[in-house]
């Protein structure tokens, strides 16, 4: 078990970055803080001893995950898990949109929660293809091709989104 | 399957994460779509990122998670110690039943009421054997009793 200096310190650290994480895949449901402390009860309960703080932080997103997967199934999460959208033509779109012009939450509620987690673990966490392999429990090259989906698919959804409010106005 | 991810997309969000794009970098996104994209994404999702990271409200207390953590990992302990409880009292009982069955006259057929009537009938509990099985019986509750010891003193 981690010592209580250690654990304080990954806690207070770390908190509110895996709260967010888990309130990006849940879309913000009532579960974000009950899911965000049973992972840290469970890291202090089962995590292998001598990982660094890099890897306990790794540990506490895997956590997460199955736990919200674990909630999916039970269809207190609700949403798709993975939808495979083969049709998806991972292209390579130009994408330069403005920050801020439009509400990127709404583009993340279009995605299924896989995708979710993927776009967020690589493009908010900044975690390598091979880290999220290992927090999501995948090959490393089914995240580079589920990546390249969920990235295409944010691209259009931002697109859709874009068009309308423009049709809006 | 045609997965059109660049070589330099993860060292390029790295970098953008952490606002440090080297010139080489820089010259790279002049001329990869698929980056500039990406740089885009980022920026986007960092943007949203800090701005909730900003608004998350205040921090429980780490040390209720400290006390449940404690509370759940003495649960998990008793199950253990449950566990070779039943072991221990299976195995005692297995060597007292061994241990007659080898002291009392051969049967020709086996059968438990028999054996178990033989019991009385017999001097199978005669002083030695009796040592003999409440030995290995303590031997094992000692045995158990410092295994449950070692258990609860790593909490």
């Amino acid at each position: 078990m981690l010592s209580r200096a250690r654990f304080d310190e990954l806690y207070t650290t770390s908190y509110r970055q895996l709260r967010l994480y888990v309130s990006k895949l849940t879309n913000g449901s009532d579960n974000v803080d009950d899911i965000t402390q049973e992972a840290y009860t469970r890291l202090l309960v089962s995590a292998p001893t001598g990982l660094s703080d890099a890897q306990l932080k790794s540990y506490l997103f895997a956590t997460a995950t199955n736990i919200v997967r674990d909630l999916w199934r039970r269809g207190t999460v609700i949403g798709e898990w993975l939808p495979l959208d083969e049709s998806i033509e991972t292209k390579d779109s130009e994408w330069e949109a403005l920050p801020l012009q439009l509400d990127i939450e709404k583009v993340l509620t279009g995605m299924s929660i896989m995708q979710r987690s993927l776009v967020w673990l690589a493009y908010a966490e900044g975690y390598a293809h091979k880290e999220i392999a290992e927090i999501l429990n995948v090959k490393e090259q089914s995240v580079k091709v589920l990546l390249s989906r969920a990235r295409q698919k944010f691209i259009e959804l931002y697109r859709a989104l874009e068009s309308s409010s423009k049709e809006g106005r | 399957m045609n997965t059109p991810l660049c070589s330099h997309e993860e060292e390029i969000i790295q970098a953008v994460i952490q606002n440090s794009l080297s010139m080489s970098l820089e010259q790279h996104l002049q001329s990869c779509v698929h980056c500039r994209s990406s740089v885009a994404i980022t920026k986007n999702i960092q943007t949203v990122r800090a701005t909730a990271l900003n608004n998350t409200p205040a921090i429980p207390h780490p040390q209720i998670i400290w006390l449940k953590a404690q509370y759940m990992q003495k649960q998990k302990l008793a199950r253990v110690d449950l566990l070779i409880s039943a072991g221990a009292i299976f195995a005692s009982l297995l060597i007292v039943f061994l241990v007659s069955a080898f002291l009392l006259p051969t049967q020709s057929s086996f059968s438990l009421l028999e054996l178990l009537h033989s019991f009385k009938a017999s001097r199978a509990f005669s002083a030695p054997a009796i040592i003999f099985v409440s030995a290995i019986i303590l031997v094992l509750l000692l045995g158990h009793t410092s295994s449950k010891n070692m258990l609860f003193r790593r909490i």
